[in-house]
Parts: C-alpha cells; sequence; structure tokens
C-alpha cells in the first residue's frame, strides 16, 4: 500500500486529491499496471515518484496540476516525466524540474537513402559514426572554443556551430525555438562551468545519451506522417544529448544559490531538499538566465553533432545537403515561458519539464509552419533494442497538460539492478542477432542501458493515446546506435 | 550495509545511482562515500597516481559538505582531466557555526578519454543526502549521484 492516497479518473489517468499542504491535485497518466508498480513503490523505498508528484503540487503559485507523463519514474524532488507550471507572480523555479542535464532533447534528421543502403553498409557506417562523433567521459570535440566562444555559444544557441560549418542554414527552422532562446545571461553562469565546456561542444557524452540510425517501422498516423515527411521504410538519424558539463555545472551551482533562496523566503516547500525561489526574486531571475544560456548550449551541442553525423553521411553515400532533413529537435528538461488557459483564462506561465516533451498541438504559435496542421514533432527516444517514438499533442492535451508529452520509455530498473542482470557483451551480442549493430564506449553502460531495464516505451505511448493528450504517428526501429 | 568497521557501497535509485560510505567518524564516513564516487567514476581501473590535488570545503551541515566536496571533485576531474585514485589525507573541524574539510587526493592525471570504463557523473544530489550516526556508533554518509 502506498503512502500517497490515489483515485481512478479513468483508464489512464490518476489523481492525487488535493489535501493538506498541496495547492492542486496530482494527476499521472498511467495504467493499473504501471499505477501498482508506483503504489508498491510508493510504500517501500525512499525515492518515491507519487510523492515528488505530491510534493511539486505544495509549491508556491503551481497552476490546475502537478503532472506526471506515463514514463514517470522517481527523480529527486521532481519526478522523471513531471511538468508543473507556475504563475510568474506567485509562482517559484524549482532546480529539481529542470535537473543537472539541462535542455537535454532529441533531434530526428530525414535520410534521402534507400533503407537497403544502410543494411548493406551497417557495419561499416557504424564503425566510421563511433570514430567520427566524439562520445564517451571526458570526451573532446572537434569545435575548440575559446572563453569568449563559449558566451557566444550561450546567446547564440544552434547559431554558434551552423555559422562555423556544422549542418545547414534550414536546420534553424526544425528546432524548437528555432534553436535560441531570449533571456539567456552569460553572467550569470559561472566560470567553472564555461571551463568545463571549453572542449565538449559536439560530444554526445555518455550513460543514456545516443546516437541512432532508425527507419520507420510502421504509421500509425499517415496524415501526420505525410505532412513530416515520414514514409514507411523511410531512414532518420536520432541524436540524444544536452547541453553536457555546462549544465550539469550550472545545476551544482544553482543546487546552494536556490537552498539559501529557500530558506531566505521562507518557502513553503514540503521538503527542504525541493530547493526553488520566487520568480521574480533576484535568485529565481538569476537561475533563469542560466538555464536559458544552459538551453542554448544544449542547442548548439545537438547541432554540431548532428553537423558531423551529416558530414559522415555526405561522405560515404554521396548525398548533397538537402537529402539529409533536420524533421525536428526538441528538449525535454526545461524550463519555457508559455502562455495556456488556466480556469479559461490565458496567462503566461513558467513551465518546467522535467523528462517530458513539449507537444504543441495543430495550430498552435510556435510550431514550424511546415507542420502547422499536425503539430511539432515529439521525440520519444525507447531502448536500443526496442522501438523509438514520434508522436504529435493534442487539443485535449493543450488543456490537460500544458502540451506535454513523455520523453522516453522510463526506466523500469536501478542502474545498479541492471548490471547485476545484464552484460555488455551479452547486450551487444542479443542485439546484433536481432539486426541492431551497438557500438559503445563503456560495456558497462552498455549493461545499465539494456532494453530490459526499461519499460515497454510501445505501453508507455499507448497510454498517453488512450488519455487523449498524445497521438501516436510512427514507430521507428533501431538500426544502428552509437552509445557513450 | 557492511559490518566492517569502514567501507563504502553504491545502492540503487532508479534513474541514478546512490553512494553511501561509512566509518567510525564523519570524516571516515564521508571519505568513504568519496571513495564510492570515485570507484563509479574510474570503473574497475584502478591506475597509478601521478599527481596530487588540494581542497578546502566549507559549509553550515554535513549534508552539505558531503554534496560540496562530491561536485567539487567531479567538476575538478574535469577541468584537470584527472582520473582520481584515492583520498590520502584529510582533516575535519567544526568552528563558528561551520564545518571545513581539508582533503588531499592523488590520480592519474590524462587519463580521461571517450574509451574509459566507469561512469559520467553530472552532480551529487543535495536531495536526500545524509550523514548521520546509528545505533551501532558508526557513521553513515550518503546521496545520490545523477548519471
Amino acid at each position: 500500500m502506498g503512502r500517497v492516497k490515489t483515485r481512478k479518473v479513468d483508464e489512464f489517468l490518476w489523481e492525487i486529491p488535493a489535501e493538506g499542504a498541496m495547492r492542486v491535485p496530482g494527476r499521472i497518466y498511467a495504467d493499473d499496471m504501471s499505477m501498482k508498480i508506483l503504489t508498491e513503490e510508493s510504500g517501500s523505498v525512499q525515492w518515491d515518484a507519487l510523492m515528488q508528484v505530491r510534493n511539486v503540487a505544495c509549491l508556491p503559485g503551481i497552476q490546475t496540476a502537478s503532472l506526471a507523463m506515463a514514463d514517470i519514474h522517481p527523480g529527486y524532488g521532481f519526478p522523471i516525466g513531471g511538468v508543473g507550471a507556475f504563475d510568474l507572480e506567485e509562482g517559484v523555479v524549482t532546480l529539481a524540474g529542470v535537473g543537472f542535464d539541462i535542455n537535454c532533447g532529441v533531434r530526428t534528421m530525414l535520410i534521402d537513402i534507400p533503407l537497403e543502403e544502410i543494411e548493406k553498409n551497417r557495419d561499416a557506417l557504424a564503425d566510421e559514426l563511433f570514430t567520427s562523433v566524439p562520445a564517451g567521459i571526458g570526451s573532446t570535440g572537434s569545435l575548440k572554443l575559446s572563453r569568449k566562444d563559449i558566451d557566444s555559444v550561450l546567446t547564440e544557441g544552434a547559431r554558434f556551430p551552423l555559422e562555423r560549418g556544422y549542418g545547414a542554414s534550414e536546420d534553424l527552422e526544425y528546432i524548437e525555438e528555432n534553436g535560441v532562446v531570449s533571456g539567456a545571461d552569460p553572467s550569470c553562469v559561472s566560470d567553472k562551468a564555461k571551463e568545463r565546456q571549453f572542449k565538449q561542444v559536439g560530444t554526445l557524452g555518455s550513460g543514456n545519451h545516443y546516437l541512432e540510425i532508425q527507419y520507420v517501422e510502421e504509421i500509425f498516423d499517415r496524415r501526420a506522417a505525410e505532412i513530416f515527411g515520414l514514409r514507411d521504410g523511410s531512414v532518420v538519424v536520432s541524436i540524444h544529448t544536452g547541453s553536457r558539463a555546462l549544465g550539469h555545472q550550472i545545476g551544482t551551482d544553482y543546487q546552494k544559490i536556490l537552498a539559501g533562496a529557500s530558506r531566505r523566503y521562507a518557502l513553503a516547500v514540503p521538503e527542504a531538499e525541493l530547493v526553488a525561489a520566487p520568480i521574480r526574486s533576484d535568485e529565481g531571475k538569476r537561475y533563469i538566465a542560466a538555464v536559458m544560456a544552459g538551453i542554448n548550449c544544449g542547442f548548439a551541442n545537438r547541432q554540431a553533432v548532428s553537423g558531423i553525423v551529416r558530414k559522415v553521411f555526405e561522405r560515404r553515400f554521396s548525398l548533397r545537403t538537402g537529402q539529409i532533413r533536420n524533421l525536428y529537435e526538441v528538449g525535454h528538461n526545461n524550463l519555457k515561458f508559455e502562455t495556456h488557459e488556466v480556469n479559461g483564462i490565458k496567462k503566461k506561465l513558467l513551465v518546467h519539464r522535467k523528462g517530458a516533451t513539449r507537444a504543441f498541438a495543430a495550430g498552435m504559435p510556435g510550431v514550424p509552419e511546415r507542420y502547422v496542421m499536425a503539430g511539432n514533432p515529439v521525440l520519444v527516444g525507447g531502448t536500443m533494442g526496442t522501438a523509438s517514438w514520434i508522436l504529435v499533442g493534442t487539443e485535449r492535451g493543450m488543456r490537460e497538460t500544458f502540451g506535454s508529452a513523455v520523453h522516453g520509455a522510463g526506466r523500469l530498473k536501478s542502474r545498479k539492478g541492471a548490471l547485476k542482470e545484464y552484460r555488455g557483451d551479452d547486450i551487444i551480442s542479443k542485439l546484433s542477432a536481432g539486426g541492431i549493430v551497438l557500438r559503445v564506449h563503456s560495456r558497462m553502460g552498455a549493461a545499465e542501458e539494456a532494453p530490459g531495464a526499461y519499460k515497454d516505451v510501445d505501453r508507455v505511448v499507448a497510454i498517453m493515446e488512450g488519455a487523449g493528450v498524445n497521438r501516436r504517428v510512427a514507430r521507428l526501429r533501431p538500426l544502428i546506435c552509437i552509445k557513450g | 550495509m557492511k559490518h566492517s568497521q569502514r567501507g563504502h557501497e553504491t545502492f540503487e535509485h532508479t534513474a541514478d545511482m546512490g553512494i553511501r560510505g561509512w566509518g567510525p567518524d564523519e570524516s571516515a564516513a564521508i571519505c568513504e562515500a568519496v571513495a564510492a564516487l570515485f570507484e563509479l567514476m574510474r570503473g574497475a581501473e584502478m591506475p597509478e597516481p601521478d599527481t596530487m590535488l588540494d581542497l578546502k570545503i566549507e559549509a553550515e551541515s554535513l549534508e552539505d559538505l558531503l554534496v560540496e566536496l562530491l561536485n567539487e571533485l567531479i567538476s575538478l576531474a574535469d577541468l584537470s582531466e584527472t582520473v582520481f585514485v584515492r583520498i590520502v589525507r584529510e582533516s575535519l573541524e567544526f568552528d563558528e557555526g561551520k564545518f571545513r574539510m581539508k582533503v588531499a587526493v592523488s590520480g592519474k592525471t590524462g587519463a580521461r578519454d571517450g574509451d574509459r570504463p566507469g561512469s559520467e557523473i553530472k552532480a551529487a544530489v543535495r536531495y536526500g543526502a545524509t550523514v548521520s550516526r546509528g545505533q551501532s556508533g558508526l557513521w553513515t554518509a550518503s546521496c545520490v549521484v545523477d548519471v
């Protein structure tokens, strides 16, 4: 029996009723099976995702509900898969709602090449990508930066590497916010954070970050797929990475600053560790300006990595620039100022998405013109052995989730648990038998990221579709996976 | 937790990794937690150290001290491109409302490249960090690190 009281609203939605210090209810997109797991965890482990949904509902200025997408699992303070939107006058900004991997996200590019060509060249292409894209611990990017350059990265985002030959100018149109957010202030980012990033722009990283060559295995929404330019068997490249060490250090630096702010402003936060600052406070403004800089760094990093990948494909398959098109790029650890309807009134809010993806429906501002009849593509990373997904948001999703979606499968087993159960070499062999080439910098990392350590991504996206807040467009099957 | 007087281990956290150290006093427990961090960062390797780095950390609570020390070491590993091996010297004092800790760590420089074993640690998390004395009299220091 869990510590948090829940009630079933319908087949795919559960609620934590607003009681005690809660300012709004908690709402969790889940089916009976995933709710059973969450409830059992809630009664037995220190890290309790349902309690985290409840605690976020207690934060000052939170609007409508503390939300959890179907890939919910425990974070630190704020659940992964969590969404919280805050009033700009009374609300707070909380570090746990962004995390240490600021603007971690996914870019997917369409490659105009027959699937058979990839299959014929699978091993050689995997080797070339593995040696071309810097990944793994302490890896160094090819884009060497000075102190002045790093400030430009923080304000220019994806434009910085683009202007240095990484990618095509059309890429920007198909990046969330066109690859750069306003409000970034490099002076709010420590020298240490900048210094750590000098060599890391254009690196994939490690952990759950990856580069995958995938193909469209099945289309579920033909109209949206056509708008996105996806056909059965289309080849795509997906890149999952974020703002690297700069984002990590911003989180570390502001962990202390926001802890002080929580005490100074005597915030009624349910746990001292759910550190926060009023959005209008000096500390809050500085943290937001630093996060915006981190978001731009994430955009720059994915642009640089995708530029390297583009060159590999152009060289190996003699492709022209136009034969590689950026489908979309969207982050899932972010803060965004967005306008949403609350109790029938449109208002500007600060939306936290921690392991959740922006899913603006058809016709919404911010959706690229080409996609306006479908909504922005939602890029959901699954596992290296199963599938990834492309979804879209719905009007109901705009009303219920501030236009949000899942970001991945969501972990089922801990990293330590996965290491006990799986061996890196076995994972590589099993994937190979299934036609998936895996290249890893760390065999331990391969075991930690074993497909069995994650929830069933097909089920996760089906829950969101069942709830009417996201819609499935296409299922992507991996062919090649490069891990840090 | 094992029943030796001093040691360290990792513990489960769904998305990330927990580290725990224990020892006869606060300082030993914190240093053992650092040893757990170093093991995560370097994997099974134990390189021969060729450098020594000194750090001073101060904080108002032992929990803050633990998290700040771990985060300082994570940053320093990146900046100095060093794989840390062990703490070779430590001292902890409490004065004027603050805990002050000095440590000297040994490591191998130039050993960080993309093909190393181990985990890339993003940060140590303040959420849920504890430094406390148990019924057995042993001190324990634990927290979660974001992987």
